[in-house]
């Protein structure tokens, strides 16, 4: 009797957890969730990259997008240029347990005006295509610190999330880099070739 | 002679060095190393008829009516302190780390369009709407509700550890003047979690 017992509560549970709405339950993750970029200056760029995970049964098709954010950190203000700002791709298809990165691009462009500036952003990744009246949307959040002259250190990406995020960050580097310079030593050398012929051909002459 | 010629040639060559420097690469890479963060989290149940909190079926709602979704009753206020009885949604943090909640609340499309006044309450074709929970903390009705805007509402959890689970629930006051189509709107409330 206490067999039977045990068999139906057993069968009771199992019923209870199959009624269990698979698709109400979590459905997707992102990491990291949080990346500062310092030191931005115009010209400068800084890449760096999002993972998503779709924790789904189902392959499943994210909406990738850079936004205001909600709120701000303290000493933040709403980054006001996300026209900078490159996600890629914008629209990603993972199977079921996989997981996909997503390319952030930071471009300041040479003729900006926003130095000395911090500014919050938030990377938006939402499921598409999901039923029902209530979505979750999960955000990273992108915090970024411009300096005021060009010149001087590349800028610095750090972040609380994926180990070994890879961030590049281009600058001329230091010494001639103006159109005439190569030009002119050209020009240079010629002149000094011509020199030495000139003087060689002298003395043979003598 | 041929000290002339040397001479001649270490001239051209020191002409040459400062180009090297305009020639060199113009990127660097910086590599980061930290502490994975994963950012996810769970919602059920993931839907609410309006003035249907039983699941009946087959009802409508009036015009200028608050509605909760309040398992106690559809036009029932939460308590003064909210209890989780009084809550009809289950948020798990399935994050690594503490994240915050926000609740949007986008305009309506279909029937009359009802938009959100991003204030709360109802006006001439906008319906009103806040976010409530009752997380301890955060479950005072009166002072800790958030309005529920289209975009940009304030946050309402803060700091939620990961792995915790709370209640929350969603107040809707309909639009102030009468329906002009009756034809039924729907919305999809947007919630948000973002790292603390």
């Amino acid at each position: 009797m206490k067999r039977f017992l045990t068999l139906i509560a057993v069968m009771g549970l199992a019923v209870g957890v199959m009624l269990i709405p698979a698709a109400a339950l979590a459905a997707f993750g992102i990491d990291p969730g949080k990346v500062y970029v310092d030191n931005l200056y115009p010209g400068a760029e800084a890449d760096y990259k999002i993972t998503i995970y779709n924790q789904n049964d189902y392959e499943a098709t994210f909406a990738i997008t850079a936004r205001d954010p909600d709120y701000t950190a303290t000493d933040y203000e709403v980054f006001p240029y996300p026209e900078w700002i490159t996600v890629t791709p914008d629209q990603a298809t993972i199977k079921p347990g996989g997981q996909s990165d997503v390319l952030i691009v930071l471009i300041m462009p040479e003729d900006a005006s926003y130095s000395g500036k911090k500014g919050e952003t938030w990377i938006s990744f939402k499921e598409q295509g999901t039923e029902g009246m209530i979505k979750i949307e999960l955000c990273s959040r992108l915090f970024i610190s411009t300096r005021v002259e060009k010149a001087g250190e590349p800028p610095a990406v750090s972040g609380d999330g994926a180990v070994g995020i890879t961030a590049e960050a281009e600058e001329p580097e230091p010494g001639p880099s103006f159109p005439w310079v190569i030009p002119g030593a050209v020009l240079g050398a010629l002149i000094a070739g011509g020199a030495v012929f000139f003087l060689v051909r002298r003395r043979q002459q003598v | 002679m041929k000290r002339l010629i040397v001479s001649c040639i270490l001239a051209v060559a020191l002409l040459l060095v400062p180009v090297a420097g305009a020639l060199a690469a113009t990127s660097q890479d910086v590599t980061v190393t930290a502490t994975p963060a994963f950012i996810s989290i769970a919602n059920t149940p993931g839907t609410w008829d309006i003035n249907d909190v039983d699941g009946g079926g087959g009802k409508t709602i009036a015009p200028d009516t608050i509605y909760y979704s309040n398992p106690v009753g559809d036009t029932t206020a939460p308590s003064a302190t909210v209890v989780d009885g009084e809550c009809r949604f289950t948020i798990t943090n399935t994050s690594s780390v503490n994240i915050d909640i926000v609740i949007n609340f986008p305009d309506h499309t279909g029937g009359d369009a009802s938009a959100n006044s991003d204030l709360g309450t109802n006006d001439t074709a906008k319906f009103g709407a806040y976010s409530y929970t009752s997380y301890a903390g955060f479950n005072t009705y009166a002072t800790d509700k958030e309005i529920a805007k289209v975009t940009g509402s304030t946050a309402l959890l803060t700091t939620s550890s990961a792995g915790d689970n709370f209640l929350w629930g969603l107040a809707y006051e309909s639009q102030a003047d009468a329906w002009a189509s009756g034809d039924a709107m729907s919305s999809t409330i947007v919630i948000t979690a973002t790292p603390s």
